[in-house]
């Protein structure tokens, strides 16, 4: 997009072209860091739930001023013939047809009316989601989200609905997760309603990219946010406040992509073979896990074999517990099955910097290879990942601090054969 | 047998094509259709701009993602 923004300057500040971004990622402030350490001025609008029904990015259109959009394919190498010299140079378009209206309840919620049936409670619910950021009062909490939740799936699960719909559901729960109202498994839920939806239409790749944000290299067509570091200390460098990432970058979200995880050379040691260690009856940390598959688990060509994944591991302390940042970071064994690779058993978590903050780890796993000439011996999935977490916790303010385990397994299993379930 | 195996092979990219048809055609924003009344926010939250309102003007609308 620099390019398009160096090349339509010129006819931006005569006041001859309005520019205007739509960008469908799912957290806008990551696109407004990259606006602003671009110098990108023209204002950019936030579609998470793709309501355009756009089916890949990028795509640039040219509208006239009958508000009709033009035929033909722009490119940014030929600006000077098809927009300097062939569209600005065209008198102005007559009047064009009226302006569907598709979403007539996707509005600002100040200005909605009451929404009754179930259709118009879903756009209601999108609108809530849309706008809950700048609106104080309609900030959601945690009965709103159930609300809008409830109306999202239960549009979803409509028969004959639109996959969209069950997209539009997978992106309010991933809201919810990123909000401090977050429910477990919200996280699980918005993959598997993505993966549910992109099975239904495979050639959507807004719905594909949502996935791969979050999944294994082996799925990655490129790093999603490996620009924000450099963006971050451009900015700081020339002397300007970075606008804030709100929701933390995973790893999943900054790795490249890759034709092959490397098979494991290390021959890690277990921390605790005899299992002597503590474990977290208390549960003063919670353990989530989030599997996230490669997308090709939608496809009936085996491109990668169901069960290639990136594993989200979240470690919440609770309960006032906290997490001791001197005692360094907490540690993660894992077993995968026989035959499965994995590059290392033993992992690190994410440091505390924060003592109440959550500490991350994410691993990839990828299942044997099937032998296509034989009739396979047995499914691979479901398949159960064993494990134990390490930390170093405390109890409240004065509380004892000590080491602890907790077991845990993750079962990975296949979305086609299990659909998610329906909002509690 | 040259037509089966011509049509094995071209079979998956026709279909290919026929889904991003489809696709094209669940788009809102199809060449030599009026832009949408949708609304939308921007980015930082501060302001709503209704696609529709957008009349008059000559505009290069851009879907693109920062990654």
């Amino acid at each position: 997009m620099p390019v398009w923004h160096e090349k339509t300057r010129a006819l931006r500040e005569a006041g001859d072209l309005v520019v205007i971004g739509v960008t469908q990622e799912q957290h806008p402030d990551r696109c407004s860091l990259y606006a602003q350490w671009q110098g990108i001025d023209w204002p950019i609008l936030w579609d998470p739930f793709n309501l355009t029904g756009s089916a890949a990015v990028p795509v640039v259109l040219a509208v006239d001023e009958a508000g009709v959009i033009r035929p033909g394919r722009l490119d940014v190498r030929r600006i000077e013939e098809q927009i300097v010299e062939g569209w600005m140079s065209t008198p102005p378009a007559k009047p064009g047809p009226a302006a569907r209206r598709p979403y007539p309840d996707v509005v600002p919620p100040s200005t909605r009316a009451t929404a009754r049936s179930p259709g118009d409670k879903a756009q209601a619910a999108l609108s809530r989601l849309l706008w809950s950021r700048t609106t104080g009062e309609e900030r959601l909490d945690g009965a709103a989200f159930a609300d809008v939740l409830e109306a999202l799936e239960k549009a979803a699960l409509a028969p004959k609905a639109d996959p969209a719909l069950t997209f539009h559901h997978g992106v309010a729960l991933r809201m919810r997760y990123d909000s401090e109202h977050r429910q477990a498994g919200d996280f699980q839920r918005a993959l598997d309603a993505w993966m549910d939806a992109l099975g239904r239409r495979p050639s959507q790749y807004i719905w594909r990219r949502r996935i791969q944000q979050w999944g294994p290299r082996l799925d990655k067509p490129y790093p999603f946010y490996d620009w924000v570091e450099e963006a971050q200390t451009t900015l700081i460098a020339a002397g300007s406040v970075p606008h804030p990432i709100q929701i933390a970058l995973s790893g999943a979200e900054l790795a490249s992509g890759t034709r092959e995880i490397p098979i494991r050379s290390i021959q890690d040691i277990h921390p605790d073979p005899q299992a002597a260690l503590k474990r977290d009856g208390k549960h003063l940390v919670e353990l989530e896990s989030t599997v996230c598959l490669h997308t090709g688990v939608t496809s009936k060509r085996v491109r990668e074999p169901a069960g290639s994944s990136r594993i989200h591991l979240i470690l919440r302390p609770t309960g006032g517990a906290h997490f001791e940042p001197a005692a360094g970071p907490a540690r993660i064994w894992i077993e995968v099955p026989t035959g499965w690779n994995t590059p290392r058993q033993l992992l690190m978590a994410t440091s505390p910097t924060d003592p109440d903050a959550a500490l991350l780890a994410e691993f990839e796993v990828r299942p044997p290879q099937p032998d296509l000439t034989k009739p396979p011996a047995s499914p691979i999935l479901p398949a159960t990942i064993h494990g134990t977490a390490f930390y170093f916790v405390c109890e409240g303010e004065q509380g004892e601090c000590q080491f602890l385990a907790q077991d845990f397994e993750i079962l990975i299993r296949d979305p086609r054969s299990d659909p998610q379930e329906p909002d509690k | 047998m040259r037509l089966p195996v011509t049509l094995a092979l071209i079979g998956p990219l026709l279909i290919g094509s026929v889904h991003s048809n489809q696709d094209r055609s669940l788009s809102l924003l199809q060449p030599g259709e009026a832009l949408p009344a949708l609304v939308l926010p921007t980015i930082d939250g501060k302001a709503t701009v209704n696609l529709a309102d957008l009349r008059g003007k000559k505009v290069l609308l851009i879907q693109f993602a920062s990654w």
